[in-house]
């Protein structure tokens, strides 16, 4: 569901440009507003592919040290990593939350946007990546004996 | 010393296997939470840097990029600068990296070229019995030091010369832009 958000926002972010320089080029006019709207989708994009990609376990990361581990520490640390996720993803939503307390009156400069909707992006990308993170943890834990099962 | 802290914290983190966003973000995070910051930075700075314009070019590079690769352009500067160079011993490696060279004129991005030409690349040093490694070793160096001549470009357009007549004599696998840079001061 987050993937085909994030494909539209692209799709989206791709045709404002365009129009943006069509609008240039051709027309000779400027296009104030398809600027801070192509950024807003490229933000959505962002933002909807974290939790997308935790989901598929599709994040950059060094796996060269924990390759060389023996299973039991890999274990261990894989758990250890999607806490720390989960962590992350927490410590996001508190300060996205204190900085709303102040910057929710505000609205965007070309748009008028409230800047409640400007940050949506983040804080459901950030909630959606709690969960997931909540979810892969807990999977983690509680399937701790089947995988030193399959360890090999 | 704040700063010290957060990047040791950041490689222990990194070199644990914690996704790399991840754990730059809980070493940031450690550090304000230490020091008595205001935690909203973070939601703050994070939203506003990301919300660039700039950062739109890079998926619409890599766009780009495969349009190139499904037009048959990256096709034809291949079988070019094969032409040109591919009899001398280890040819494909130099027509890797001068390829490179040309395509970083058109894109000058590093993602990009690797998304354009990587793929047609390694198949076909794949074909031709080159190691799996090497092959991939020599399209990331030639790739990411053209993200650095995309800096001399800029200069060279400013200078309005030719930077794809620069003489390029490395090595493959060398560290490249160096050497065309000093030849390109020596012109």
């Amino acid at each position: 569901m987050a993937e085909w958000v994030a494909i539209v926002a692209l799709i989206a972010a791709t045709a404002l440009i365009m129009a943006q320089i069509v609008a240039r080029e051709v027309f000779v006019t400027g296009l104030s507003w398809a600027d801070e709207l192509a950024r807003y989708a490229g933000l959505t994009v962002i933002f909807m592919a974290v939790p997308a990609l935790l989901a598929r376990n599709e994040h950059v990361k060094v796996d060269m040290f924990l390759d060389m581990m023996p299973p039991r520490p890999r274990r261990f640390f894989n758990i250890t990593n999607d806490v720390l996720m989960v962590v992350f993803a927490a410590m996001f939503l508190i300060a996205g939350w204190q900085f709303m307390q102040r910057a929710a009156r505000f609205s965007t400069p070309a748009l008028g946007m409230p800047n409640l909707i400007f940050y949506m992006p983040a804080a459901i990308g950030m909630l959606l990546l709690l969960l997931v993170a909540i979810d892969r943890a807990v999977a983690a834990l509680t399937s701790a004996p089947k995988d030193e099962a399959d360890a090999p | 010393m704040m700063s010290l802290v957060a990047t040791c914290l950041f490689m222990v983190l990194m070199c644990l296997g914690l996704p790399i966003a991840a754990s730059l973000g809980l070493a940031a995070g450690a550090v304000i939470w230490w020091y008595d910051l205001p935690l909203a930075v973070i939601a703050q700075r994070t939203v506003n840097s990301l919300d660039s314009t700039p950062l739109l070019a890079v998926p619409m590079f890599i766009f780009a990029a495969s349009i190139f690769n499904t037009a048959g352009i990256t096709q034809h500067l291949f079988d070019f600068i094969r032409m040109i160079v591919g009899r001398i011993r280890g040819g494909l490696g130099y027509v890797t990296i001068l390829t490179h060279l040309i395509f970083s004129g058109i894109s000058g991005a590093a993602l990009a070229d690797i998304g354009a030409l990587g793929s047609i690349q390694i198949r076909m040093m794949r074909q031709q019995g080159y190691k799996d490694e090497f092959s991939a070793g020599i399209c990331m160096a030639a790739s990411t030091s053209l993200a650095f001549r995309s800096f001399i470009l800029a200069w060279a357009m400013l200078r309005t010369c030719s930077l794809v007549t620069t003489p390029l004599k490395s090595r493959p696998g060398a560290f490249e832009p160096e050497s065309s840079f000093a030849a390109f001061l020596r012109k």
